[in-house]
């Protein structure tokens, strides 16, 4: 019976984050937080894994002071357990502080045949914390899953490249990372949202996990983050009816 | 000066990275790990000074993490760029891990300033731009848009040496299939017509298809529309599907969701149609049109027929 730890972040939601039009300074005071859009994909494939062969799936999430306020939405999704880590460190955590923190934090949780996360987070989408992860807890990654599963003890994931898919098979213990097309999130009912208030939860503390100050501090340092440009005419085209609309439109495209 | 290295899967692609290297260093030793032995006869002779070729017992891309990472660990170069592809990624994350260091995805710019590798990369869905000052050995997969055509070759031969790179990994590869596609590579298509959620059902697209055959467009669609699988499978377009750059891309009952507006930003000129103002894809669009796609599309094929 498969044995999964889901990793998800909990970010803040991207499309309430409004760009200050002279600064291109980023104003996320009214943004709220959710997990991570592709992180509800992974837990979804953990959890139906384990609802088609026993086993049982807890998550594991590094963030701020608001990290906690993620757990009830998380269980409601189906995982038995939920373990958090909420630390300062998460606010200027780059990818490498990231995967050192839940790397020893995975460690704490017990043993574990998958390590499941998402292909990358919508906030930042680097794409690093499963290959990373796989790296620290020295086991085999497999990145880009589209498709997992688990016969007798082998789990066998469907890998999609740019032009190939590679059928790979393998033991665990091992980290997966999983495309958002793996399954569908499901929409947790209010039956699974009071359920989820009663799994139990366990906050790690940074102490607790033997790292050096150095693992705690980011390598890479950000500078500054803008607003994009966008470069676009913004050309509302408004004729009296839908014809002329389409003749004043190809009359643009055809001096672009 | 320290030296450069970039690591691709082919040959074709890593000559293709050479001007991006030469925009941090002008001086260290270009120095280029390929996992293919196909096209070894051109990057020896495109300027650079050493080549290896990993060579992996199980065909994998991918088991060279523990050869590029002990090479990095005793040389120290300056700077790893690597191919952003998938197999590119995985390995750059897991060396990057391995080495303690950072690593940027998907650099759309990369800078040297007075010897810390700088990069621009995109964050919140297209949104923001991130600019982060580097750790050593700084480690970058370069975004397809910095990659330039190779310059004339008739370099003096680099160094060529081949890696046995054995990844020692507990993977089975069991199977590959070519992924069955569309035929057409949208990345490369010069018009494509989307379609999205504003679109009601299957049935329609036909007029779709017939304004894009009209138009010499390809079609494709967002991944809200992928999950309904009137497409062939992963053929959408946004921030984990297609990256497009047509010259001409016309959204069709697209909101804009963010996710999907970072697939088309290198587009030349984007139509929007939908039937709300309000709907983000005005923003990012060069000319939209506030109304009904089904009065939209067929007054398109008469005019695009009538010319």
């Amino acid at each position: 019976m498969p044995n999964i730890v889901v990793c998800y972040k909990w970010v803040i939601n991207e499309q309430d984050i409004s760009v200050k039009e002279d600064t291109l300074e980023l104003n996320c005071s009214r943004a709220k937080y959710k997990i991570s859009d592709y992180d509800r994909n992974a837990i979804e494939a953990a959890v139906r894994l384990c609802e088609k062969y026993g086993g049982s799936v807890r998550t594991v999430s590094y963030g701020d002071e608001n990290v906690k306020a993620s757990l009830k939405d998380a269980l409601s999704r189906g995982p038995a357990e939920a373990y958090w880590i909420e630390d300062p460190s998460s606010i200027t955590a780059d990818s490498y502080v990231t995967a050192n923190v839940l790397a020893a934090a995975i460690g704490k949780t017990g043993a574990y045949d998958m390590v499941v996360c998402a292909e990358g987070s919508s906030d930042t989408y680097a794409q690093q914390t499963g290959a990373r992860l796989a790296a620290l807890l020295n086991v085999p990654a497999v990145t880009y899953a589209m498709e997992l599963d688990w016969q007798d003890g082998n789990i066998i994931v469907k890998r999609k490249l740019a032009d190939i898919v590679e059928i790979l098979q393998m033991k665990g213990p091992v980290v997966i990372s999983v495309l958002p097309e793996i399954c569908e999130p499901r929409i947790p009912g209010l039956k699974q949202v009071l359920a989820a208030g009663k799994k139990p939860s366990t906050r790690l503390n940074v102490s607790e996990l033997s790292l050096s100050d150095e693992q705690l501090k980011p390598k890479n340092r950000l500078i500054k983050i803008k607003g994009a440009v966008s470069e676009r005419k913004h050309v509302l085209i408004k004729e009296e009816d839908m014809a002329k609309n389409v003749d004043k439109l190809l009359e643009y495209l055809r001096v672009e | 000066m320290r030296d450069i290295w970039i690591y691709s899967e082919s040959a074709a692609v890593a000559t293709q990275m050479i001007a991006c290297a030469g925009k941090i260093s002008q001086t260290g030793k270009l120095r280029v790990f390929i996992s293919s032995e196909d096209g070894t006869h051109s990057i020896v002779r495109a300027g650079v000074d050493e080549v290896t070729v990993f060579r992996s017992a199980d065909g994998r891309a991918e088991s060279c993490v523990e050869a590029l990472s002990a090479l990095a660990q005793t040389e120290r170069p300056l700077a790893i760029l690597f191919e952003s592809s998938c197999s590119g990624k995985e390995i750059a994350a897991r060396c990057a891990a391995i080495l303690g260091t950072g690593l940027v995805t998907d650099a759309l710019d990369i800078r040297n300033n007075e010897g810390i590798i700088e990069t621009d990369r995109m964050v919140y869905g297209g949104l923001a731009i991130a600019t982060e000052a580097l750790s050593s050995p700084s480690l970058i997969t370069l975004a397809a848009s910095l990659y330039t055509p190779a310059a004339a070759l008739g370099a003096a031969d680099a160094s060529l040496r081949i890696q046995e790179a054995d990844g020692g990994s507990a993977i089975n590869i069991v199977d590959r299939l070519p992924i069955e596609r569309a035929s057409v590579d949208l990345t490369k298509a010069d018009k494509i017509v989307c379609v999205g959620r504003g679109v009601g059902k299957k049935d329609d697209l036909n007029l779709i298809y017939e304004m894009a055959a009209a138009l010499g467009a390809e079609v494709s669609c967002t991944r809200a529309i992928n999950e309904y699988q009137w497409f062939p499978p992963e053929s959408y377009i946004g921030i984990s599907g297609f990256k497009v750059r047509p010259s001409l891309y016309i959204a069709i009952g697209v909101s804009g969701q963010i996710q999907h507006l970072s697939g088309i930003r290198d587009s030349k000129t984007v139509v929007a149609v939908n039937n709300s103002e309000s709907a983000p894809i005005f923003a990012s669009a060069d000319y939209g049109i506030v109304g009904d796609l089904y009065d939209f599309v067929p007054c398109m094929i008469t005019a695009l027929r009538k010319n």
